[in-house]
């Protein structure tokens, strides 16, 4: 019963969330000089330009622009792109949701686990080789940036040695599994930069837990090196990676904007910068909703799993 | 008359990534020599074998396409797509002696009266892809379509020669009624005498005539499609039908469409072509890498690739076409008396910052490609039967020859325009704003550049004003708030008024450069005989006049680099013509040999 | 004491050699503060001070290179464009004939200095939230939390992107630009981490002894942090200058003549095929930065870290 009314508590929050994120992006859009409508307005004669701006209603002063906004979001409706017309959010996504998707999940689940992975072997063999070798690389990962290294990669991996096509993503059937030779390059451009924050991030957490005095207790109760690792450490040493999740987990669906654009995926990804930059109201506010809610959901997924992993924390204080 | 706006930002033309297409053995010009790669030639002699597997891949930029609407359409890689799957009444091609040329499409044949305002245009029989005739009706429907005020399509001028044409276009949507505007459309001298005769009705002889309607814009349309598709016309390539080589099989968004060979086209038997993917592909390196993989058929270099390929450096079966291309770059001024410094209604001011301009080493430093630019038609544009550049200097050169980049005299001649505004300052306490936008690394390098050259010469201040996006660019443009700007000019057709029309009073000029209506009246008076004159010499004489108003007398704007063509082409793929104005590249009768 | 002083006095067998009874309450090492401490053992970590030796070698390069080198960063000198490097061009020049040297230096020196003022901005801001939001729990955690939610799933670009379009593209606007969401990231680590020692015996003998919330903050919680804000310097600097060149290939970056590692870098990609040094020379220094503040922040934090000393 307690479960359930903190499910509920938290899922009303959630939606007051997204609304204030909604209204904070509307404002911040509508904040910056000039309109969304004056690039293709420009070209125009003066009567189709009026028309122009009766049609998205961007005569209208800000604040009914807002309620109007609002109400039409409520219904699901974000109203139809300005600078992409025939184009709402729901036309868009169902076009270029899935490749993004399928590249972020990819690159996020094997970014993480090797991440993990190597984490762990540097927090183990600390001060060795071992360990500078994966400093040195998780260093190299995030400081070459991604376009470059996917450029490289494109070059030599695919276009010298032939083993991957040099660009084009699965379509059709093949669009969520299969045709997983194309989605080898962007995949693996993709996770350097989760590979390396996540192995550091998981040896940090980890030399702070071999320190504390129940892992000494374990040891000192006869446990092998492995079951300490792995039954006291590693658990614990959880707490900081779950809090960096919910972000990575959001960002994946758009931050393969580099990528998308050099392997030519129909993603989703370069549609954000573009709609920011040319203020499309309606496509940045879908946009900014999604990934809030996809943040927000994934928050509260792990704030249950806190205290899956760490019983002191508690759903309701 | 509205041309083809590509570039008042110095957008697309710049970013010379554009489309990989080819253009251009320009139009029977003495041209850049085109540059053999490797085995090439021997390749060329040997029987050719029609390779079993006939497709190709060609790079395309799909962000700029908008619209599958003909009549809609503005940007390049439009044209090249519609120029595909669509059949206007001619073809641009490009004959064997590297001359540009229009070839019999749609139309089987055409006879033009004496006086040269009556086109008569014979149909062929041919086919939309869903079965039904292309009648002379369906050209009717689309020539009235794009000249519909309410439509306010970019290219509504393309029927201001014809009778009733300007009086069409420029009526004012929101005034006129409906009625209005339907009994203008009706009297659009344009007339199907039968299903396959089309009749034109000139105001007065127009030369440029049929090179407009070679164009896609012109192409015909089907308005029972049109209804039919409602919203989705513009977007949706199923709710279409096509009459062209190809039809469109694929469209994915920003990313690439797919084409297929039309079976019921009717010259079929000579498209060879089973499928042509046009993809997008943002980075040269990879177009390169892909290229070098014979992964696609050709291949338009940009920034450090141009000088290997084009000097034939870089190892690989291939052809690089080097031409002209119908394309000037040029700065104006800020004319509506309203300019930050105030000084640009100088004419010696505007003539000193253009003559300041190393336009030799600008394009060399920058682009290694492109020619330097001291007129505004540029090469290989065609007057008729006149190649324009062939018979006119250009005017600026010589007055650029006598100051030779002389810092003191071009300093004089500045502070001599200072003096006649009545200004004392010191050239060190001037400042200009050159107002622009930028995000691509060779936009940056250009602004550098121009700052830095205006700056050592005249011991001034350049404020580059790089706008974040192009709506506060166009804010600012609109506001005044600048001295010089930076643009871009494609000729949508062969012919030297496609360039120098926009500083007359109905150009683009006035709405975009800074221009105004009393400056564009001057320019009208200059050209006014235009109207009547049919005679090729007649009229480039005209042309010359005008030009050396814009870039010397009136200092109208800084021409500064005409853009090239550099197109490599896999020697697997033979029959892609470049024509010098049209798409970028026909590879409507192409074929892939083994 | 006394019974053990008696005891030896009355056996035989020990004698009191040189005790003085003044003396009985010195300490024989002389004492030394925890950052002393630190240092000391900072230094016994040869790569910690490599690293150290290195990043005061960039920090000099980027203040004084172009005094050294005699070139200024954005004469052009459009004839001797991409030259390869020599006496007179250390690095050789670039697309305009620009010093790669004196560009490369410029460019660490505004990297630095984005970096450095943006991690401050965030450590300080962010442990501070951080702490208040993990220590006092309940509601005040809960609107807290919900702003940081709000702040972090507004999308970074899209923050970055409007302030840098209403505030043009220098360098001040850059900073409040990346600064506006980045302290969220550490607040919710250190909220996590405190929740975590709150519970801590340590703690709640502090608290039972009366301690003030102050003081528990500042005595027990942040130093018990140290780790994860080293780590988080450690990522956020190396990340700053990255964010600050992936907005230069967005083309929403500094503009000229501004520069920085990260638009040098991207003006490399360009021509990364034919003048790979070009891109070569800023991602060196770019990795020997990152790679150093890394090593030493791990150093620092063996050296810091109480639990670890040996």
């Amino acid at each position: 019963m307690q479960t359930l009314k903190y499910i509920l508590k938290r899922l009303v929050e959630m939606f007051i969330t997204l609304f204030i994120i909604a209204t904070a992006t509307f404002f911040l859009l509508a904040a910056v000089p000039g309109d969304p409508l004056e690039s293709r307005a420009d070209r125009l004669p003066e009567s189709v330009r009026n028309n122009l701006y009766l049609k998205y209603g961007l005569d209208k002063p800000v604040l009914e622009r807002y309620v109007i906004t609002m109400k039409g979001m409520l219904k699901g409706d974000f109203g139809e792109s300005v600078t992409m017309p025939g184009y709402d959010i729901s036309r868009l996504l169902k076009e270029t949701l899935a490749p993004s998707a399928r590249l972020g999940l990819q690159t996020v689940i094997i970014g993480i686990t090797v991440g993990l992975l190597l984490g762990v072997l540097a927090a183990m063999f600390r001060g060795t080789w071992i360990d500078y070798l994966v400093i040195f690389f998780s260093v190299l990962m995030i400081s070459v940036p991604t376009l470059i290294f996917g450029l490289l990669l494109q070059k030599y991996v695919a276009g010298r040695l032939h083993l991957f096509p040099i660009i084009g993503w699965p379509k059709g059937k093949d669009l969520w599994l299969g045709g997983w030779k194309y989605t080898v390059l962007p995949t693996l451009t993709g996770c350097f930069s989760y590979i390396a924050t996540y192995s550091r991030l998981l040896k940090t957490s980890m030399l702070d837990v071999v320190g504390q005095d129940y892992v000494l207790a374990a040891r000192a109760k006869g446990l092998s090196e492995a079951q300490v690792i792995r039954r006291h450490v590693l658990r614990n040493s959880f707490i900081p990676i779950i809090t960096s999740l919910p972000m990575s987990v959001a960002f994946a669906l758009t931050g393969s904007f580099f990528i998308e654009k050099i392997i030519s995926i129909p993603g989703f990804g370069r549609y954000y910068v573009e709609s920011v930059q040319s203020r499309d109201l309606s496509i940045v506010l879908g946009q900014t909703v999604l990934m809030a809610a996809l943040y927000v959901v994934v928050v509260f997924l792990v704030d249950i799993l806190y205290t899956l992993v760490d019983p002191r924390i508690r759903l309701h204080k | 008359m509205k041309k083809r706006l590509m570039t008042i930002l110095l957008s697309s033309v710049l970013a010379v990534s554009m489309l990989a297409g080819c253009a251009a053995a320009g139009a029977g010009t003495a041209e850049a020599p085109a540059a053999e790669a490797g085995e090439a030639a021997a390749e060329a002699s040997g029987e050719e074998v029609l390779a079993a597997d006939q497709t190709i891949q060609i790079p395309w930029t799909a962000t700029n396409f908008y619209s599958f609407d003909n009549n809609a359409n503005y940007s390049e890689q439009e044209i090249q797509l519609q120029s595909m799957v669509l059949e206007g009444l001619v073809r641009p091609g490009v004959d064997e002696n590297g001359n540009d040329v229009l070839r019999p499409a749609g139309a089987e044949s055409w006879d033009i009266s004496d006086d040269g305002t009556v086109y008569t245009f014979h149909l062929r029989e041919y086919y939309w892809s869903d079965g039904v005739q292309v009648t002379a009706q369906n050209f009717v429907d689309s020539w009235k379509r794009i000249g519909d005020p309410r439509n306010a399509f970019d290219f509504a001028s393309f029927i201001g020669d014809i009778v009733g044409g300007t009086e069409l276009y420029t009526m004012d949507a929101e005034e006129a009624t409906d009625a209005d505007i339907e009994a203008a459309m009706d009297a659009l001298a344009v007339e199907a005498l039968d299903d396959t005769t089309l009749q034109v009705t000139l105001k007065s002889a127009a030369p440029q005539f049929m090179s407009m309607i070679s164009t896609t814009y012109m192409d015909p349309v089907r308005l029972d499609v049109i209804e039919a598709a409602g919203d989705m016309y513009d977007t949706d390539p199923s709710t279409h039908v096509w009459c062209g080589p190809f039809v469109v099989s694929e469209f994915i968004k920003d990313n690439q469409v797919v084409l297929t060979k039309n079976e019921s086209f009717w010259d079929a038997e000579n498209v060879k072509l089973t499928e042509v993917t046009l993809i997008n592909i943002e980075e040269v390196s990879t177009q390169n890498t892909m290229f070098q993989n014979n992964e696609l058929a050709a291949l338009q270099p940009s920034g450090d690739y141009v000088a290997p390929y084009r000097d034939g450096t870089i190892a690989g079966d291939y052809t690089t076409v080097n031409g002209y291309f119908p394309n000037v770059t040029y700065f104006y001024f800020n004319r509506q008396g309203n300019s930050t410094s105030g000084l640009m209604e100088s004419q010696k001011i505007r003539l000193a910052l253009s003559l300041a301009c190393n336009r030799e080493e600008f394009t060399k430093v920058i682009f290694d490609r492109n020619n330097p630019a001291y007129g505004f038609v540029p090469y290989g544009v065609m007057g008729g039967s006149l190649n324009f550049r062939d018979d006119v200097a250009e005017p600026l050169k010589p007055v650029f020859d006598e100051y030779a980049l002389d810092t003191e005299k071009l300093q004089a001649l500045f502070k001599e325009g200072m003096e006649e505004l009545g200004d004392t300052r010191d050239l060190s306490e001037v400042t200009l704003t050159y107002l622009c936008t930028g995000d691509s690394v060779i936009k940056k390098q250009q602004q550098d550049y121009w700052k830095n050259v205006w700056e050592t010469t005249f011991g001034i201040t350049v404020n580059v004003d790089v706008k974040g996006d192009s709506s506060l660019f166009r804010e600012a443009r609109n506001a005044g708030e600048y001295d010089i700007g930076q643009a871009g000019w494609n000729g949508d057709y062969n012919d030297p008024i496609a360039f120098l029309e926009m500083w007359s009073s109905h150009g683009t000029s006035i709405r975009y450069s800074g221009w105004t209506q009393e400056l564009a009246a001057v320019f009208d008076e200059i050209t006014a005989d235009l109207a009547t004159t049919t005679d090729d010499k007649a009229r480039e004489e005209i042309f010359a006049a005008a030009e050396k108003w814009v870039v010397l007398d009136e200092v109208a704007a800084i021409p500064y680099m005409y853009t090239d063509t550099i197109i490599c082409i896999s020697n697997k793929v033979k029959g892609i013509e470049c024509p010098f104005v049209g798409p970028r590249l026909d590879f409507s009768r192409a074929y892939v040999i083994e | 004491m006394n019974i053990n002083t008696n005891a030896a006095a009355a056996d035989p067998r020990f004698t009191i050699e040189g005790c003085l009874d003044s003396d009985k309450e010195a300490i024989a090492r002389p004492t030394i503060t925890y950052a002393q401490d630190a240092w000391r053992r900072l230094k016994k970590n040869p790569v910690a001070m490599i690293s150290l030796a290195v990043l005061v070698l960039m920090v000099l390069m980027a203040l004084l290179g172009p005094v050294l080198c005699g070139q200024d960063y954005i004469a052009m000198d459009p004839v001797n464009k991409n030259q390869p490097p020599s006496a007179e061009h250390w690095f050789g020049t670039d697309l305009l004939g620009r010093d790669l040297f004196a560009r490369v230096c410029y460019g660490a020196r505004v990297s630095l200095l984005i970096a450095v003022v943006c991690t401050l901005v965030q450590i300080v801001v962010g442990s501070a939230y951080g702490g208040i939001m993990a220590f006092f729990g309940g509601w005040v955690d809960d609107i807290m939390m919900r702003i940081i939610e709000i702040m972090r799933s507004l999308p970074y670009l899209l923050v970055v992107i409007l302030v840098m379009m209403v505030l043009g593209n220098n360098i001040p606007s850059l900073l409040i630009a990346l600064c506006v969401t980045s302290w969220c990231n550490t607040a919710r680590a250190i909220r996590g981490v405190v929740l975590q020692l709150k519970n801590a015996e340590y703690i709640m003998a502090a608290r039972t002894l009366g301690a003030s919330p102050g003081r528990i903050i500042s005595r027990h919680l942040i130093p018990n942090t140290i780790g994860i804000l080293i780590l988080n310097i450690a990522t956020s600097l190396p990340n700053y200058i990255f964010q600050e060149s992936t907005l230069g290939f967005l083309g929403i970056g500094l503009e000229s003549p501004n520069t920085s590692l990260g638009v040098l870098i991207s003006l490399g990609q360009a021509s990364m095929e034919f003048y790979p040094l070009q891109l070569l020379f800023p991602a060196l220094v770019l990795v020997l930065i990152v790679l150093s503040f890394n090593l030493l922040g791990d150093g620092l934090r063996d050296a810091l870290d109480p639990r670890l000393r040996k």
